[in-house]
């Protein structure tokens, strides 16, 4: 067994190994999953001088801590976890070197949800139908096929080079989606969504001034991340990383894909708009 | 080669900018059949990233800077002509199944007849794979008898066990995993219907017929 590791000391809410996703297999059912955010993902590990699509950790909502075992370098991005080296501060969107032995704590984050740690040489799992990343619907992927518990000890791949950027401006994150108009556009704009309790990573499920509707189910067809569906009830799901990969209901539009990271890092209860754009 | 005409010519939709489906005119075993080798094909076009098969439809998922929908539109339509509507590989799977699912009962109540009556009619039928989704391994199974034909649960289930048997509307399924489900659960069986280590992962493909055998 190699020394490169790191050890899970608290594991938080939902930890799990990412990376770009599993594509072409939706025929066959398999959903995409895949880092949520993709750009707090990428800058990670160009951070922790990693080659882009690397394994990488995601955290919801901070309160993880893990120790080094050996030296490394690594970058966290994202949601900022106010995290500790030790107990010394650690500025979030730059590269930091570590020794061996050494404890990082993230704390809950103050605004948005997840946080990236990329550290460099990736996390070491077996690649799965062409992806590194977990696919919790199929327990496959990723760490054992489930998020991270205490405990667990995770491999790293063989050291990198140094990064060729060791900081990087994070961005702002304005919570309103650019959406392309489908049949039930109009039910979207004008007006307020929150973002529901029963939000996870397959959908977003959104309250606000919504109608019910008796439009009943469509021939089953593909749906995709960014897809945002009707149910009867008519408040809206917008389809996230690990969306099934088909559905029945009818749609009110798709979310730009540059905009989903924005839904990704969005905590319950947070405020977004739709803003209709053209093609 | 079948008449373009007897088809009709399909309808094209764009969803969002990075999507296109193929509906077609008139639903049907044969229609459905092109849409398999249709999907096929299409997914070994350049820039496209997926192709998956509906109930009458297929939506193709493109890389959009690099190719247009109105070049797609095109190129499916051609191919739409020229695709064949016979089965890709016409293997039958038999799935053992215990038929002690808990709405059990209640879709022979609904059905108005007996439970082994529903045990009967289920294990009676000659299914064939229409498409597979929702789930990883997940198959949509068209052959279901009509006088078991019943809407979905008015109540979704927030766990349906894997291996569930199950039925809904003209369909019947196998859940492959643990997850949320509407469909009614009449058994359950010990086949793995998702095996990422298998070439193809999903047990069963479109076109496959299945039969299934009480124990």
């Amino acid at each position: 067994m190699s020394d490169r590791a790191v050890r899970i000391e608290r594991a938080g809410l939902q930890s799990l190994v990412v990376d770009h996703g599993r594509f072409g297999l939706r025929h066959e059912g398999v959903g995409w999953c895949g880092a949520m955010d993709r750009g707090s993902y990428d800058a990670a590990n160009a951070l922790a001088g990693n080659a882009c699509g690397a394994a990488a950790i995601e955290v919801v909502l901070g309160d993880v801590v893990l120790t080094f075992a050996c030296d490394a370098r690594f970058a966290l991005t994202g949601a900022d976890c106010n995290a500790e080296l030790d107990g010394e501060p650690v500025r979030a969107w730059t590269t930091h070197r570590v020794r061996a032995g050494s404890r990082l704590m993230l704390q809950r984050p103050v605004a948005w949800m997840r946080t990236y740690l990329a550290i460099d040489g990736g996390i070491d799992v077996p690649c799965v139908l062409g992806s590194r990343t977990t696919d919790l619907l199929a327990s496959m992927g990723g760490f054992a096929g489930r998020a991270l518990r205490s405990g667990d000890r995770v491999e790293l791949g063989e050291p990198t080079q140094a990064p060729l950027q060791t900081t990087i401006e994070p961005p702002r994150a304005a919570f309103v989606l650019r959406t392309h108009a489908q049949a039930l556009g109009d039910r979207l704009w004008h007006r307020t969504w929150t973002v529901d309790h029963q939000s996870n990573r397959m959908g977003y499920r959104l309250r606000g001034d919504s109608q019910p509707h008796d439009l009943g189910a469509l021939p089953s067809h593909a749906v995709f991340p960014g897809f945002i569906q009707l149910p009867p009830s008519g408040e809206p799901i917008v389809l996230m990383s690990d969306a099934q990969t088909t559905g029945g209901y009818p749609l009110a539009g798709v979310v730009v894909d540059e905009d989903m990271w924005m839904l990704a890092q969005a905590p319950i209860g947070a405020t977004i708009r739709f803003a209709e754009v053209r093609r | 080669m079948t008449d373009m005409t007897e088809f009709g010519t399909p309808n094209f939709r764009r969803v969002g900018d990075a999507a296109i489906v193929l509906e077609c005119a008139t639903l049907g075993a044969a229609a459905q059949r092109r849409l398999w080798g249709l999907g096929s094909a299409a997914r070994n076009w350049p820039h496209v990233r997926e192709a998956v098969v509906g109930a009458g439809n297929l939506t193709l998922a493109f890389e959009r800077d690099r190719v247009s929908y109105e070049a797609l539109r095109d190129e499916l339509a051609r191919a739409w002509k020229d695709a064949s509507d016979t089965a890709a590989r016409g293997r039958t799977t038999e799935i053992p199944v215990h038929y002690d699912g808990e709405d059990l009962q209640t879709v022979a109540d609904a059905c108005e007849m007996r439970s082994d009556d529903v045990i009967a009619l289920h294990a009676a039928g000659n299914y064939i794979v229409a498409f597979v989704g929702f789930l990883p391994g997940f198959a949509y199974l068209d052959g279901l008898d009509t006088r078991l034909h019943l809407p979905r649960r008015t109540q979704p289930r927030t766990r349906v066990p894997a291996g569930s048997v199950a039925i809904a509307g003209a369909q019947s399924g196998i859940y492959p995993f643990d997850s949320p489900g509407g469909w009614h659960i009449i058994g359950k069986t010990a086949v793995h219907m998702f095996d990422p280590g298998r070439e193809p992962a999903a047990l069963l493909q479109p076109g496959d017929a299945v039969r299934f055998v009480a124990v």
